[in-house]
């Protein structure tokens, strides 16, 4: 296999949905201050509930939303019940216990839905088309191109949102001093909480198109894929939301890259590789300007 | 290996590599990766005792080095990362190790590395696990140990100190892995093989949840966690399937009631009131 121009659309679509799952934790970790390792979760929720819904005899396009409804509402859950009790007492010491606690909601999560439904891969519920589509001479594989274009609508969405939105603002806000936020009347919870959920749905559209890409989904999906995503966080700078997006695509190309060159085996190699690289070579984060590259 | 050993010598070898944990916990790092070392410890050991041909006791110091050295390198690289994003770290640096292992025909691939000497039984692995309380506890009383929690505590007093909390940190880290790596020596030469899968994640998971249920404040807690929770599931004779979620519920519950794990300073000293009353009386008026 050689490294043409399918090979880069295949790389950007993967690390755009990277993009995604890293968004959220960028988001999240900016208005919570808590690393929220059960927002992998929603990745494999979303997949889930989508084959589910369609096994129960609904429409592809009444599921998918659905689907994402539901994911959105697991984060919520997942935050009220699990994370919020971190918030009310909020020490130093309860950081790391709020870190762990969300490694159990994520183990309790998976492995609830495993014990369910059975933990082997089932294939992704919806048909995806065959064959190649040209788009303007170039021949490329059509899911790709839909990831692509999923990915393209959600970011420029999202920009929107917190650029122009008062919720936008409110959560910049907050993710820069709660307090100072809570004074100008921005009801913190609320932000926080609505902040949670579209990192929730950001989180359940990359889960869609991660199962759509691969064909395949699976209970213990989440983990892999949610991996990938945090690393392009720390690679992108933590907390600067345009180094996520640009870290979560060089990682896929990345790996494209590997898969065409080396073999497939190396391609979680790479992965932790960029992550080294960028360590030692530019520890604040490769996107992010060195004066305020401190790191939290 | 009649069946008491066959369950216990498991049980002991996590417990000499949650002590490793415990260890490094006590720097305020946490290591989510921790059966990466595990996994070092049982190749480089089987490695040794196979390819070499030299004895158990010389395998199982070839493999703590090695994990030694690893955790040194990796500390080191990773030193500007705070505690959950150097969790992060940890574990892409499972992940990677665990497909390279994987694709490697020299370390027997998926299949993994077989006919080890099964030279490791109950008897070495207690002799194993008591040789590493010994350590924990030499640690914890040793100048180091407390610079290892004074770097924990605050990096910027411990430096005024003169402490180097980057030197002090990759100790660390360095001997919680060698604790992992003898856990992982132990390992192939208890069952004779060592393969990918049993440097899995959730391995590295069920370590923390031991440790951090058990309680990271004390050796204690280590021990208590693991034999807690690898003994009770067996007892109860819960399914494998409903384990893990029964272990990540508790530790989401015990992390927001109770967090500093079952066992603490506390509940050790009213532990000590029950069973001697004069002397914790006698204790307290000294204070």
């Amino acid at each position: 296999m050689d490294f043409g121009i399918q090979q880069i659309v295949s790389g950007l679509a993967i690390g755009g949905s990277y993009s995604l799952v890293a968004l959220g934790f960028v988001l999240t970790f900016g208005v919570l201050n808590i690393l929220n390792i059960a927002h992998v979760q929603t990745i494999m929720i979303a997949p889930i509930a989508l084959a589910l819904l369609i096994a129960g005899g609904l429409a592809p396009g009444l599921a998918m939303p659905l689907s994402l409804v539901i994911t959105v509402a697991f984060g919520g859950v997942v935050f009220v019940v699990g994370l919020r009790p971190f918030l009310a007492h909020f020490r130093p010491t309860s950081n790391l216990a709020s870190f762990i606690a969300s490694f159990g909601i994520s183990l309790f999560v998976e492995n609830l839905v495993g014990a369910q439904l059975g933990s082997d891969p089932r294939s992704f519920p919806i048909p995806m088309p065959e064959g190649l589509w040209r788009i303007g001479g170039i021949e490329v594989v059509p899911i790709d191109c839909i990831t692509l274009a999923v990915v393209v609508i959600v970011l420029v969405a999202l920009a929107l949102v917190v650029n122009r939105t008062n919720f936008g603002r409110a959560m910049r806000a907050v993710a820069e001093n709660a307090d100072v936020a809570a004074a100008q009347g921005i009801s913190v919870e609320r932000t926080i909480l609505l902040t949670v959920l579209s990192a929730s749905l950001l989180g359940g559209i990359s889960g869609l198109l991660f199962a759509a890409e691969s064909y395949s989904e699976s209970p213990f999906m989440g983990f892999d894929y949610g991996l990938k995503g945090l690393v392009a966080m720390i690679v992108g700078g933590v907390t600067s939301p345009a180094g996520a997006v640009l870290a979560g695509l060089l990682l896929g190309l990345a790996e494209a890259a590997t898969e065409a060159y080396l073999s497939s085996t190396f391609r979680d190699v790479i992965t932790f590789g960029l992550l080294f690289a960028v360590l030692i070579l530019r520890p604040q984060g490769l996107f992010v300007g060195t004066t305020k590259g401190v790191r939290p | 290996m009649d069946i008491l050993a066959s369950v216990l010598v498991p049980v002991l070898i996590d417990a000499i590599a949650v002590l490793g944990l415990y260890v490094i916990s006590a720097s305020g790092r946490l290591s989510a990766g921790h059966a990466v070392f595990f996994g070092i410890g049982g190749y480089a050991s089987g490695l040794v005792s196979t390819r070499l041909g030299l004895p158990p006791v010389v395998s199982l110091i070839a493999g703590i080095v090695l994990a030694a050295v690893v955790a040194v390198v990796f500390s080191l690289i990773s030193d500007r990362l705070s505690h959950w994003f150097f969790a992060v770290a940890t574990l892409a640096f499972l992940t990677m190790m665990i497909s390279l292992v994987s694709g490697l025909d020299a370390l027997g691939g998926a299949t993994g590395l077989y006919g080890i000497p099964l030279a490791v039984g109950l008897k070495a692995t207690v002799v194993a696990l008591v040789l590493a309380i010994g350590v924990v506890i030499v640690f914890d009383r040793s100048r180091i140990g407390r610079a290892v929690r004074a770097i924990r505590d605050s990096e910027l007093a411990a430096q005024s100190l003169a402490i180097n909390p980057t030197a002090v940190r990759a100790f660390a880290f360095a001997l919680g892995a060698g604790f992992a790596g003898l856990a992982g020596g132990l390992w192939s030469h208890s069952i004779g093989l060592i393969k990918p899968a049993d440097m899995s994640i959730e391995r590295s998971l069920l370590y923390l949840i031991f440790l951090y249920i058990g309680g990271a404040d004390l050796w204690v807690g280590a021990l208590f966690g693991t034999f807690l929770l690898s003994l009770l599931p067996e007892l109860l004779r819960f399914s494998g399937a409903y384990r893990l979620v029964m272990f990540g519920g508790l530790l989401t519950v015990v992390m927001i009631l109770h967090p500093a794990g079952l066992i603490t300073r506390l509940e050790l000293d009213r532990l000590k009131a029950l069973i001697r009353p004069a002397a914790a009386a006698r204790a307290r008026e000294v204070g």
